[in-house]
Order: C-alpha cells, then structure tokens, then sequence
C-alpha cells in the first residue's frame, strides 16, 4: 500500500481559505463603497431634479397666472410635475419642487425652493403718484398739467414736487393741484429705474432723436425698434406695449405707447404724442405742442406742453409684458425646505 | 522476475528515511515557502489596514461634504459668517408659510425637529424684507388647525403674512483632525471621527505609504475673527 501521510493537501487547504476571506473582505469593502456611492448619486440625482422643475418653472413664469391666488393660497402648476407655488405674501411666491429617484431601498427625495417676488400693477402704479413727479423742480411755462379722473379712476394731483413754478399763462389742475412735496421713494425692486429695466426692456434705444410710429402690413403690427405701440385701440399696434429704455432721448414727432425710462435727460417736441408711463432720470423737457397721458416721474421737469394723468393710460403701461416676469430678491433666492 | 519502472525498495536491513542533504534542502524549501506565506498575510494584512484607513478617511470626507452642503447650499449671504478654520451660520431647522397672527404667529410647519425656544429663533421673511428680520421663539405650541405650531416670538412679528425659518446660531469646525458643531457658545463636538490631520497613512514598518483624501489644507480655509460679534449677528439680526 502507498505511504500517503503528509499535510500538504491541509496546508493548501488552509491557503485557499485564507486567500477566500482576503477576497471576500476586499470584496466587501467594494460593495459598500459602490453602494454608497450609489445612495450619493441618487440623492444628488434627486437635487438636481427638484432644483431644475424649480427652475424651470420659474423660467416660464408669468404673473398673470398665478395673479388670482390668494395670499397663503398655492397650486400645482402640473407641469414640470411636483412643483407647487404659493403666495405667501401679497408680492411674494414661493416655488417649490420634490425630486424623487427610486432606488433598490425605496425613493431618494429632496426638495428644492426658491422666492419670486412680483410687481403687482397697483405697487408699479403707485410710483406715479401725480401727472407730474418730480425729486427736483417743476416748471410749468405754458400748457397744462392735469390730475385728469376717467372711466379708470379718480383725479390724482396734478404736480408733486418740493418745488413747482407755474406760469399764469398755465393750466394746473389735479387733487391738489400741486403737492408740494417730495415723491415717495419706489419700492424695490423698481422696474423704473434704469438699471433694472435695462434687463426688462423690450427695446433698447441708443439714443440722440427718434421719432416713433405704428407700423403695421395686412392689419398686423410689425414690431421693430422705431415701432413703440400705437394709443389708437383699433390699430393692430395697441397691443403692442413696449419697455423702452434708452440714454438722453429726444422724441421729435411721432406717436407712441408703453412705458419709456431714459437715462438721461429727455425732450418731447414736434408734437410727438406718447400714452403710458415716462421715467426720466434726469431733466424731462415737453414742449408746447407735444402730450403725454399717463403720468411723468423725472428729476426735474419744464412742461410747455400738456400732462394729462390718465388711469386708464396708466393701467395700460402698468400691465406691460415686461413686468409680467419673475424678479429674483436680491437678498435672498434659494431657502431651504424640508 | 524484475519489474521495470518501479524504485526498489530499500532493505528492511538498510537505514530508514532520508539522507542529511535530503533533509536540509527539504526543511530550507520549507522555510522559503513559511517566509513567503508569511510577508504574503503580512503585506495582505497592511493592504486591509490601508484601505480600512482610507475607507474611514472617505467616509469623514463623505459626511464632511454632505453636512456642509446640506447646510450652506441654500444659505444666503446674510446667514453664515465665514472663520479660518470654520463658519458660522443659521442652521434652519424647518420653517413653513404663516398661515395666522396675532400676538403668535402660526406656521404650516416642515421641519428636521420640532422648533424649541430654548435654541431657535425665527427668521421671518416678507414681500418687504426678503433678507428676514430675526425673532427669537419665545413659546411654541401646536396648532392643528394650521398644520403646524403656533409661536411666541420677540420682538411681535407685526404682520401675519410671509413665511418663516427656523433656525439655531451654529457653527461648523475644521479643527483636531474633525468636523465639528457648536451650537451658540456650547462646545464643539465631533461630527466626524478624527482623521483629518493626517493626511498620510504609514503602515507599522513604513513600507506602505498612502495619501489619504482629505486635508483641511485643501478643504477649507477661512477666517473667524469676531466671534462674539458673528454670534450677535446671525441670531438677533441687525447690521453688520
């Protein structure tokens, strides 16, 4: 019979079981390593996905839709879905959004939400308190300042400003006629403010002369940059309601609609003839011949012209697409939610 | 008869087992083998620890990543005050829409725990002061009615619109080889384990040498200067 003793097949034996639990340690480390890495990239998967509906919805958003909410009132847009928006206080929203990953344990989710401020049409209306405001003087030469009062409501003053000089050739009138005092400093963000508007504009005039008119082919309105609307309700261009923003500006003719911020000074002649809202940052100049309707707010003002204050001229300018967008607050976007 | 091929076996008379050269070279094969098994375990056993350790490192580096992240990504600048080594912050805590007021206000709540006055204050933000104005909680009761908690807080918020965060004054540490948190003036206390002074790993014989992934070095520097001040700050509110 054959000698078989010996350990060398229990020595291999124990090596290959040694090298088994290296292996299966080893093999351990990795899985746990590829599981959480996993977990990680499902939860960032899912941030991502709350913070992009978020965004998204904030990309397409319109005032318009959400205008009807009542404070503390929310919807759900449907689409991108998870996203809710509420109105939390009269010009504030707040966009949120969940991000769901599915994943072998069960769904990884995180929220996403960011605060929208609005500007509602009576806070920008607001900046307008008079026909004629001004930080600085108003002269009034000749022509007339009226605080008007029409179907879209009642007479405001006719001139607020800490100082305003008016001709007895002139016609002021208003609710007071003129308030001697400064205008109330815009709430912010103000969109008529040159630099925000800059970023609102529809058009983005150089400046020097310009002398605008409706232009329209086959009964629709053709914009361009020397198109600004036309006041005239049966012209295809009424519904045309720029934000125009340029430097120092001079309006010679020529007819418009809208809301116009310049930054600079500005001067009306010619018998141009403008419906809204102007802005002026500097000196606003209308001479004799040339209207505004709506309301004027400039550093300073000589009128020889006429400014009538008109609600309805008003309201319009206010409800420019421009404004119908989402402004983000300076100080505070993303919040955190839970 | 012979049979071919086959070793004859010795003599029952002649001397069993084997030569003294036999014996030696087989006990020095054996030897070979018992060192290279041995350096073989050895080497396998530090390649464990090293992957241990930077497994541990990972894991630090992980929660490091994950807390601040969670905590800062949505931070605005008026919340968190940046330090050498660490930052201070409002750690929100939960927060949801105003939905009553009074002389309490009433929260539709969301939130990591309940709100609790002896650690929170309120940060309530409107149309008007998107920055938030600070409150500190003064009671806290619920309130199923708006889905959350209604709450005392000081100075009165004024209003009863708006939404509200709550938040503790705390502050993340890169210091003794940890993160750590510190709630206002308490101590510091680990987050993670202690791993990040060393950004080397030496095997016991120094043969293995490993760079770890994290150094405070290369992960966060930032100074901390008027601690007092910061504190002031980010739980009462106010300027600069």
């Amino acid at each position: 019979m054959t000698d078989r003793s010996g350990f060398a097949l229990v020595m291999a034996m124990l090596l290959v079981l040694a090298l088994m639990v290296m292996a299966m340690g080893m093999l351990a480390v990795g899985t746990r390593e590829a599981w959480i890495a996993a977990a990680g990239a499902r939860h960032a998967q899912a941030t991502r996905a709350a913070e992009g509906a978020v965004l998204r919805t904030v990309a397409a958003w319109s005032t318009r839709d959400v205008a009807a909410l009542d404070v503390r009132g929310s919807f759900t847009p449907g689409d991108p879905r998870g996203v809710d928006i509420e109105r939390v206080d009269s010009g504030l929203f707040v966009v949120a959004a969940t991000g769901r990953v599915p994943g072998p344990g069960g769904s990884v989710t995180a929220r996403a939400a960011l605060l929208v401020r609005v500007l509602h049409p009576d806070r920008l209306a607001s900046s307008f308190p008079a026909a004629v405001s001004a930080a600085g003087a108003v002269t009034v030469p000749e022509g007339s300042v009226s605080g008007g009062g029409d179907a879209c409501g009642d007479p405001g003053p006719g001139i607020m400003a800490p100082i305003a000089t008016i001709d007895p050739g002139a016609a002021v009138d208003g609710d007071p006629p003129v308030a001697y005092r400064l205008p109330p400093a815009p709430a912010a963000p103000d969109p008529f403010d040159p630099g925000t508007a800059a970023g609102l504009a529809a058009i983005h005039h150089p400046g020097g002369t310009v002398t605008p008119a409706p232009l329209a082919t086959a009964g629709e309105c053709v914009p361009g940059a020397g198109n600004w609307g036309s006041p005239d309700p049966a012209h295809p261009c009424f519904r045309l309601l720029p934000l125009i923003v340029a430097p120092d500006l001079v309006m010679d003719g020529g007819m418009a609609h809208g809301v116009l911020v310049v930054d600079g000074d500005l001067r009306l002649t010619g018998g141009a003839h403008f419906d809204g809202l102007i802005a002026v940052r500097g000196r606003l100049d209308l001479d004799a011949g040339s209207t505004v309707r709506g309301a004027v707010r400039a550093g300073s003002v000589v009128s020889a012209g006429r400014i009538l204050r008109n609600a309805c001229a008003i309201r319009r300018g206010v409800s420019a697409p421009a404004f119908d967008g989402p402004f983000r607050p300076p100080e505070r976007w993303w919040i955190p939610m839970f | 008869m012979t049979r071919r091929g086959r070793v004859p076996r010795r003599s029952a008379a002649g001397p069993p087992g084997v030569t003294l050269p036999e014996l030696l070279l087989v006990a020095w094969l054996f030897a070979l083998v018992l060192i290279a098994a041995a350096r073989f375990a050895g080497a396998q056993g530090r390649l464990a620890v090293l992957g241990q350790e930077r497994g541990r490192a990972a894991d630090v580096v992980r929660t490091t990543d994950l807390v601040l992240n969670g905590e800062l990504r949505y931070a605005a600048a008026p919340d968190m005050v940046a330090g050498r080594d660490s930052v201070r912050l409002r750690a929100v805590r939960g927060g949801g829409t105003i939905c009553g007021g009074g002389s309490e206000i009433s929260i539709r709540y969301r939130g990591a725990r309940r709100p609790d006055p002896t650690k929170d204050s309120a940060l309530i933000i409107t149309a008007d002061t998107t920055d938030g104005t600070v409150h500190q909680v003064t009671a806290v009761a619920s309130d199923t009615a708006c889905g959350g908690y209604r709450l005392g807080v000081s100075p009165p918020a004024g209003r009863s619109v708006g939404m509200v965060l709550i938040f503790e004054t705390g502050a993340y540490y890169l210091s003794r080889g940890a993160l750590r948190y510190r709630r206002g003036r308490g101590g510091r206390q680990p987050v993670t384990e202690a791993v990040l002074e060393n950004p080397w790993f030496e095997s016991a014989t120094g043969k293995l040498r490993a760079r770890l992934p994290l150094h405070p070095d290369t992960f966060l520097r930032l100074p901390l200067d008027d601690e007092a001040a910061t504190i002031r700050l980010l739980s009462q509110g106010g300027a600069p």
